[in-house]
């Protein structure tokens, strides 16, 4: 059964949109990684970009989850909110960080 | 999910400095705080592109000139502080709003733009005498 949105400011849909916006920036800074890469070694460019898919993807189905999981816990008046998935995405920001210094360094 | 626990049951959501304090806010400030969150992520990702890409495209000239590196180091440096930045307020104003308490300023607005000028004066130096 589809649940009606949780408020009339759709701040859950919204909030949904915005873990998307950020999955495809982070996509769009590594496939620019993987790319400078390609000038050093096409295998490690590959693997990479393949990386970037599949941790995009990864972390893309996550949001779904997480949107249907607050949807529902607030239609039910249960608790929401987590700090981890914010930290796994700093983290992987961070990572990616560490990478574009070392090249700036480098080049 | 183990971020929804039932009415009375134990609350396990991580980090317990925040969500062991205080009251439940109106979760609708919690998703505003969240965005501000995910912006500050886009901000850091953004600033990462752009230090890579002075770098690479400064290299195509052979040898990176020092200002051309130095703006390359400093905006991926300003990326760093906005991803830090970034998951430390919204620790903070999370915990401020379950305790009632006024959100918290921040210093990376400044330091934000203060790099944005030093990079555009640096590529203003690279474009003009470079």
């Amino acid at each position: 059964m589809t649940l009606p949105p949780w408020d009339p400011g759709l701040q859950i849909e919204r909030t949904g949109l915005s873990w998307q916006r950020t999955m495809l920036a982070g996509l769009t800074c590594s496939m620019l990684v993987a790319r400078l890469v390609a000038s050093l070694s096409v295998a490690l460019a590959v693997a990479v970009g393949v990386a970037a898919l599949l941790g995009t993807a990864a972390l893309g189905w996550l949001a779904i989850l997480r949107f249907r999981a607050t949807h529902e816990a607030l239609h039910a008046e249960q608790l929401v909110g987590d700090g981890r998935t914010p930290l796994l995405i700093t983290a992987v920001t961070l990572l990616t960080a560490v990478g574009a210094l070392l090249y700036a360094l480098s080049a | 999910m183990s971020d929804s626990p039932e009415p009375g049951e134990r609350d396990r959501r991580w980090p317990r400095a925040v969500y062991g304090v205080g009251t439940e806010p109106d979760p609708r400030f919690s998703f505003a705080n969240e965005r501000t969150f995910l912006a500050w992520i886009r901000t850091s990702l953004g600033f990462l592109a752009a230090g890579v890409a002075i770098a690479a495209v400064s290299k195509f000239s052979n040898q990176l000139s020092l200002e051309a590196r130095l703006a390359a180091i400093l905006l991926i440096v300003c990326g760093i502080g906005c991803g830090i930045s970034a998951i430390t307020r919204w620790v903070r104003n999370e915990r401020a709003m379950r305790l009632g308490e006024p959100l918290h300023s921040s210093p990376m607005l400044l330091a934000v733009t203060a790099v944005v000028v030093l990079v555009a004066v640096l590529g203003f130096i690279v474009v003009t005498f470079g």
